[in-house]
Parts: C-alpha cells; structure tokens; sequence
C-alpha cells in the first residue's frame, strides 16, 4: 500500500497540519506526523480541501467527442481539483436509459482520473413529453440519483410535477434548467441596456425566476426536493431564498462564470462569451456572491461546457452556447469570493465538495478530511497568479472566457482515494 | 475616422459633417454626362451579400463603380455559404483574392464586427446592415437627406444637425435602422423621439439617448422630420400588435395626420414601404416623402464613405473619438 | 498658417504687385482669346478659385460682359492619392453653360511639377469637351515633372527644391502676397491641405 504524507498545509484554511494518506484512506491528521516510507508532498502555505465535487459537467460523450471525451474531460477535472463530477445526460444519444448511463459510468471508472456520476434524462430524448426511465437508471450499475434535461427546460408543469414526485421513490432529485422557452426564443444573450443597443435578442431574467417560481411551489406542494442548476440572477435569488424561509426543499448552484462576468463582455460580440443562461448585469453578479456566501445558493457547479473551436470562430448568432469551466472554477471562486473576504476556505469547502456530494448523493465524497475518511483531497497554492492559457488545458476544448485574464490559485494536488491524479500540476 | 464603418456610434461628429461634406460633392458627379471618377482604380471592392437586398447592394454597386473601383457580388444563396461554408472561411477565400473592401450584409447582429476585429482578414469592413443592430451609411443617407431639406444643400456644408427635431415611428425594437439613427442624430445633435407601441420597443430603450412616446399625435406637430419604419405584418402573428388595421390607426401616418405637422417637415422611409400599413399612398406619394430623393441620396453618401476610407492610404483623418481598436 | 516657414520666408510679390499682374494677364486673354467671347474660368482650390474671381472681375471690366467663372477640384483625380490620407473634397461648380464647346483657361496659383494639370486635365475630359484648354498661374516655379507649361504666367520665380513658395490671398488668408522661404526639414508639407502642385517633397 503506497503511502502520502502532506506536510504541513492549511486543512481547510486553518491551522497547519500533516495529513497522511495510507492506501485509499486518510490514516492521521496532525501535526509532527512521521513520514516514515510515505512520499512526502511539501505543502507550506497550501490550503488542503476535500476533493471537489462538480454536480454539473458536459463530457460530451458519447456523440461529441470532438469536444471532449469521458477521459479528456475526467483528466481537465482532477487538474481543477476535482474528484468527482455529474456528467449531464445531452449526449447523443441522450442518457435517458440504463444503458447509456452505465456506459458512461464505466467509462469514467476505467480511466480512474475522477469518478463520474451520470445525469439521467427527465424526459425521453429531452423532449419534455414523456418521462424517462429514471427508476431504472437508478437501478443500474450507475445508480442514478440526479436527474436532469439540462440545456432544456422540463417546462410542461404536468412533467415537471411528475417527475419530482416519481423520484422520491428512491430519493432522487430533479435539477432543472429554468428556462421559460416562449419567452426565450431567438434569444443570444441577457435582455437588457446591451441586448438593446447590440440588437442581440434578449433572454430575459423572467424567464429564468417564473419556471424557478413555478417549480419551488410545485416541490412544495408534492413534498419533493428540486434543484436549480446555474441560477443566474438576482430575482431567482430572491425567489430560492423565499422558497427557503418557507421550508422548502429547494437547493441550488451557480456557475464560477456568473460569479465573475457580466453582459458588458457581449460587446465584443466575441461567441467566447455566449453561454445560457446568458452572462447578466453587475447587479446580478453581486447578488448571487451574496446568496452564494450566505448559503442562499447552496453549491458551485461549472456547467463545463466543451465546444470544438469552429463553434466558437464564427459570428454570435452561429455560435454554440457554453464555457469550459472545470480547470478554472477554484481560481475563480478564490478571485470572487475568498479574496474579496465573503467567503472562508471552509465556506468553499461546503460549497463546492460537502454539499453537491450531499444534493447528488455522491457516497465517498465531500467528507471532512479526518482520519479514516475516503482520501479524496484536493491542494492548491492560493497565493499563486498567473493568466489562463487555454493551450496547457486538458480539456480537449479551448472555449474559456477568461483567457489572458489573471487569476488567482491553482491546484497542485489532487487526490482521488489517495491515488494523484494531479502531482505538482501535473497530469498522473 | 477609423478604418472600418461598422457602427453609426464609431463615427465622431467631425467624420460625420466630412462624409456628409464629402457626399454633396458626390452628388454633383451625378449631374454629370459622366458620372465617372477615376479614385479607386484598382481598388477591389466585394459586395458579401448573406441576406437577399437588392436595393441596398445596388446602392453600393452603383457607388462603388462611379468611382471605377473593381466589384465582386458575392450573394451567400446558392454559393458555397449555403453548403456550410462559415463566414470566416467565406471571407478568407474573398480576400486571398485581392480585395480592399468587404461590403457585408448579414442577418446576425454583429457579423461586421466579427469580420473587422476577429483577424480573419486585413480588408476594410463597410457594414450594410446586421441583424437587427447597425445599418450606417442608412443612417448616414437619412442624415444627408435631413440636411439639405432642413438646412440646405449649399448652407448645409460643415453644418451638423443641431436643434432638429427627428421623429422615428415603428418597429424600433428589430430595426437596425432605428438603432444608426438614434446613434448619428444624437451625434449629430439632434433631439430624437421614438415612437412605437411598447411591445416593439426593446428593453433597455431607456439608456438611448432619445425621447420615447407611445403616442404619435402629440409628436408630430414638434417634428421637423418624421422617419416611417416599415412594420412587417408577420409581427403580428408574434402578439406584437392585434391587427394592421389597429396597428395603421395608432401608429400609420395619414394625410390628416400628416397635416400636423409643421409646414416645412419633411416625411421620410428607408423602403420598402409597406403602404396601408404605416404609411398611407397620399403620404407615400406627397412632395413632403423623400423615399425617392433618399435612395439617390444613398448612392452620394456610399460614395462618400467608400472614398473617405479607401481613397488615400489610410483613412480620412478627422479627429478620433476612441483609438482605433485593432 | 505657415507659422513654420513665415519666420525666414520673404516676400516676392506685394498686394499691389499681385494686382497688377492680375491685370495684364486678363489683357493677355482678351488678347489671345479674340476678345474672351467663349472664355470659361476654371479656379483650381483653393487659391486659383480666388484667383479666377479676381481674374472674371477684370475681365468683365476690360469687356464688359459677365465671365462664367467656376471652380474645379482635383482631388479624386490626382496620382498621389495612395501616398496620404484620404483627403477632404473641396468644390466643383462648373457654370450652368458648361465647358463644351468653349475655351477653359485653368486659373491656379503656383505651377509646380504640373501634376496638378495633368489631373485638371483629365477632371475636365469627364465633365464635357472645351473647344481648347490653356492655363493661368500667378507664379511658375520651374521643376516640371511632366510636358505642361503655362499660357499665362504672372512672375516666373527660379526656385531650388530647397525652397518653398507660398500664395496668401486676402479671401483666405487675410493679406495678399507671394513668400519665398527655405524648407526647414524633409517632409514638412504645407499647412493648407490641398498641398497643390505637389512636388517631390510635397512643397510648393
């Protein structure tokens, strides 16, 4: 059994400890520990999390796999520290059967860089008109709990209702795009000052809070749990943290890119910066750190969204829609919510690892970095700056948003049951 | 100016009065036995037609032959384009062929601009409208024809238009012609008012630098020029309005609404005019429409453009407002 | 406008000079012209436009009869145009009768390389076709660079390329009056936009 001994970093921010990993588990914290045979990972200075959890992730495969691959996507995600992701199920063919999802599954065992966690579809083909087999997926190998038709809106109430209800059988959860699509056809970026002076259609902020409204007063009333992914504004904010004080069973997330960029970025017309939901105003980006950091909005996901470079090297309206996100999240969050004093390491923690494993029922994962827990860890150096370069991506798409912009932090370990998949920055 | 015309907002008010300066001048060549003018030999000019528009790609060719520049049509129906050829290998094709100048219609807002900053291509770009956001040398037409009826052909030349008061009535929220008006007017220091029902302005109308009014009538005796948009009747399938005949009686102009104007006012239409719907045929035909006069105006003032940005070895230099982004 | 060369430039001809050369060369028309019955003035902008003002006024006064007089720019007809920034137009205004038929004599203030002509030239071959074409210059500085020469020449002034020449004429600079000076460095071009009869250097 190989042995890893981390010397002296930040557990969570605070005091400096040892942590040794023994085989696939965490076999003592403290301080002084003897490093006897284990290799030893110098860690001064270091912050040491539990490994990172992504609840909303786009692998691609299969179907797209000139964008990304289960392995590809597996190798950008322990480079960003993760050890678990939620692989959405818009693949082609779509995850909407036990097949599909134990491929994908499978697949993401064999490679080992990240567990993969497949999404079943909500409804067949994500036509929002029949539900899937969502009992079966959950009985398969790849035990579906998470079930989503992410890029699409579940917007037939009827469906929606249903599928909350059908769920709790096995206590899965619905993670709905909210998207009212009336009110958002033809539209290519927030509704609003530039939408209107660019002549770009508008997605507007409605669309998202009336489906978010709908749905939390429908998982009210059928007594389910409902999870909203990427919320991205401040009335959907105001809208969850209502539902909340209600007592409702709503959780949600909100990407690393709505935390940092606004719709201001649209002007360049740059398709780099075309994502759904659409980048909003600074008013928004300020309300959802707020929410992110009071616990309003419970988790991080980054909605890691490959496309191949010609669907980006076009005009706007062409353009897919979607950023990759997986090896900038920490660094972004760092940026947005550590350093400007709203959110403790600790807070990150909870946000991106203890509660989407909770919310996606990921066993193993999100678990306090204690002795005789899962050794899945992740370290990153926060005092690092540097400006991000797609080309050393691992990801096999290159669509960031945030290329030549400096960022703070990077991940230099990544531990997934105590095998490094990520060594001092480098892929295992 | 700068070396593309992508938007009516990138030009200053100086390289406004120049193009319009420099647009009368045109205008005399087609008084001409020959309209002829030896400036761009040489020069190859592509007209990069996505959208079909036969009136303003006529504009164009009609401007850029008078001065002897080469031109290429390149209409994206039926070309490679339609096969999935991108916009970006379409233009790169265009250019490794020698060409100076893209002439661009596009129905995505934006597509200019991507040609212009994306460097795809070293060409300088001339926007002939995009999507619903900028139309320029419309703007840039309207403004030439304002000019010579509201100041005067000679007492216009280094004149802005201070102190007119434009009116632009329709559908604002997808017109790109609305969006160059509301940018070089201001520009040009008039005072703007928009009027349309709510549903076909845009959210976000309210940061323009224009007055807004739903109510037509009450507009129109302060109007010292009055800008018909056309309104396609299949908005009203999309719940824009109830019926054309409603949409006609709020917002149409009629002789009898044309009668409150002030005397000297002028009634003005891009085209296509769709008669009954915002324009009645006693308007559209009066001596107060210059649907006409504008159309040839269009030839002047492209002339005028296409000669202030190709016709030495940089363009036109007046003073900038912003660098240049490269 | 120049303040760059009005410090050393001197002047070579006064207001009163400038007048009187004004005058002969009007005699000098009517003369060769048999009386400038189909006399057209063609000023080339800036200055010739002033200068063939001047030039209509004397001659209505010598014949007693109104000069169609008007204006010619050469802009989008010059060979340089690559060289510079697109430059502003000025005014084309030719008389109502037009040009055919009729003698057109070219009014400009200094005859340089002659460039100016040739693009004067071939302005007019577009506008319609003048029974003959001659030239009228207040002054002739010599280094021609192409086979034109002038019909009416107000002073003829020997120059080395070092030097430059500059018109003032009360209608746009205030005062009248020719200045010799020397260039100061390679490359200054003259402040008035136009940058006539441009030689190698661009000067007058």
């Amino acid at each position: 059994m190989s042995k890893t001994l981390i010397r002296g970093a930040k557990v969570l921010g605070g005091a400096a400890q040892d942590v040794l990993i023994d085989g696939e588990t965490i076999a003592e914290v403290g301080t002084g520990v003897e490093a006897g045979d284990a290799t030893v990972v110098e860690a001064e200075g270091r912050i040491l999390l539990p490994g990172l959890v992504d609840l909303h992730t786009h692998l691609r495969e299969p179907g797209r796999e000139d964008s990304e691959t289960v392995l590809t996507g597996t190798r950008a995600a322990a480079s960003g520290g993760y050890t678990a992701v939620f692989a959405m199920a818009n693949t082609f063919p779509v995850a909407d059967t036990a097949g599909v999802v134990e491929q994908v599954w499978r697949l993401g065992r064999e490679h080992g860089y990240c567990d993969v966690q497949p999404i079943g579809a909500v409804t067949v083909g994500l036509e929002g008109k029949k539900l899937a087999e969502l009992g079966a997926m959950h009985d398969s190998a790849a035990a579906v709990t998470v079930f989503s038709d992410d890029g699409k809106c579940v917007d037939d109430a009827v469906i929606m209702r249903r599928a909350l209800e059908y769920v709790k059988a096995f206590g899965g959860v619905v993670a709905q795009h909210a998207q009212e699509p009336r009110l958002t056809e033809g539209a290519q970026m927030n509704e609003g000052v530039v939408s209107a002076e660019l002549g770009l259609g508008g997605w507007p902020a409605v669309a998202e809070e009336s489906i978010i409204a709908r749905d939390v007063l429908l998982a009210e009333h059928v007594g389910s749990r409902v999870h909203i992914c990427h919320l991205s504004t401040a009335g959907s904010v105001a809208i969850v943290r209502w539902a909340k004080s209600r007592g409702i069973d709503v959780t949600a997330e909100v990407t690393p890119h709505h935390l940092l960029l606004t719709d201001e970025l649209v002007r360049s017309y740059n398709p780099v910066y075309k994502v759904n939901p659409p980048l909003r105003t600074e008013r928004d980006v300020m309300a959802l750190r707020e929410a992110l950091a009071d616990g309003t909005i419970d988790i991080v996901a980054t909605d890691h969204a490959p496309h191949p470079h010609e669907d980006k090297d076009c005009e706007w309206a062409a353009a897919a829609m979607g950023m990759v996100g997986l090896e900038t999240a920490l660094s972004v969050v760092q940026h947005t919510m550590v350093d400007t004093g709203l959110l403790t390491w600790e807070g990150v923690a909870d946000r991106m690892s203890h509660k989407p494993a909770r919310i996606g029922r990921a066993e193993g994962h999100g678990r306090p970095v204690s002795a005789g827990e899962p050794a899945n860890l992740t370290l990153l150096d926060p005092a690092y700056r540097g400006t991000v370069d797609p080309a050393g991506f691992a990801s096999r798409s290159r669509n960031t948003p945030y290329e030549g912009r400096e960022l703070p932090g990077r991940v230099t370990h990544t531990f997934l049951r105590g095998r490094a998949t990520l060594m001092d920055g480098k892929l295992a | 100016m700068k070396r593309h015309l992508i938007s009516a907002a990138d030009l200053t008010r100086d390289d406004a009065v120049l193009i319009l300066d420099t647009a009368e001048e045109m205008a005399r060549v087609a008084d001409r036995p020959i309209k002829k003018l030896p400036t761009l030999r040489g020069r190859t000019v592509v007209n990069l037609f996505f959208e079909d528009s036969t009136r303003t790609r006529i504009s164009f060719e009609a401007a850029e032959k008078r001065l002897s520049a080469d031109v290429i049509n390149f209409a994206a129906k039926g070309s490679s384009v339609s096969k999935g050829e991108s916009l970006k290998d379409t233009a790169q094709t265009l250019e490794a062929m020698g060409v100076d100048a893209v002439v661009i219609r596009h129905g995505a807002s934006g597509a200019p601009y991507r040609l212009a900053t994306s460097g795809w291509i070293d060409a300088a770009v001339i926007n002939a409208g995009d999507g619903t956001h900028q139309h320029p040398t419309q703007s840039l037409l309207d403004a030439f024809t304002m000019r010579r009826r509201l100041v005067g052909r000679d007492a216009g030349i280094g004149q802005d238009l201070s102190g007119k008061r434009i009116t632009i009535v329709g559908d604002i929220l997808h017109s790109r012609v609305a969006r160059s008006n509301v940018d070089l007017l201001h520009t040009l220091g008039a005072e703007v008012t928009l009027v349309a029902p709510p549903t076909l302005l845009p959210v976000g109308v309210g940061h323009w630098p224009c007055e807004v009014s739903y109510d037509l009538d009450s507009t129109l005796p302060k109007s010292d020029a009055v800008m018909m948009l056309r309104v396609q009747r299949e908005r009203m399938n999309a719940a824009f309005f109830p019926t054309e005949r409603e949409y006609s009686r709020r917002y149409g102009l009629d002789g009898d609404r044309m009668a409150k104007m002030p005397e000297h006012a002028i009634v003005m239409h891009p085209g296509p005019m769709v008669r009954g719907m915002e324009i009645t045929a006693e308007v559209a035909d009066s001596e107060r429409c210059t649907a006409i006069e504008q159309v040839a105006n269009g030839v002047h003032t492209r002339m005028a453009v296409l000669y202030l940005l190709l016709g030495g070895n940089e363009p036109a230099v007046t003073h900038a407002r912003t660098e240049e982004t490269k | 406008m120049d303040a760059h060369t009005s410090d050393i430039a001197r002047p070579v001809l006064e207001g009163p000079d400038i007048a009187r050369v004004l005058t002969r060369i009007a005699h000098e028309i009517v003369e060769r012209a048999k009386g400038a019955d189909d006399v057209v003035l063609l000023g080339i902008p800036t200055r010739g436009v002033f200068l063939a003002d001047r030039l209509a006024a004397k001659l209505a006064e010598i014949t007693g009869r109104t000069i169609p007089v008007g204006s010619l720019d050469i802009t989008m007809y010059r060979d340089d145009l690559r060289l510079r920034p697109a430059r502003a137009l000025a005014r084309t205004d030719i008389p109502a009768d037009g040009i055919d038929g009729r003698l057109v004599v070219l009014v400009d203030d200094v005859l340089f390389s002659g460039r100016t002509i040739r693009a004067a030239l071939d302005a007019l071959n577009d506008i319609g076709r003048p029974r003959a074409v001659q030239l009228a210059v207040l002054v002739d500085r010599g280094h021609r660079e192409l086979p034109i020469r002038a019909d009416y020449v107000g002073k003829n002034l020997p120059t080395s390329l070092r030097e430059t020449v500059k018109v003032q004429l009360a209608e746009e600079d205030g005062r009248d009056a020719v200045l010799l000076g020397e260039r100061r460095e390679a490359g200054v071009s003259p402040a008035d936009g136009r940058a006539a009869d441009t030689a190698p250097a661009g000067e007058q």
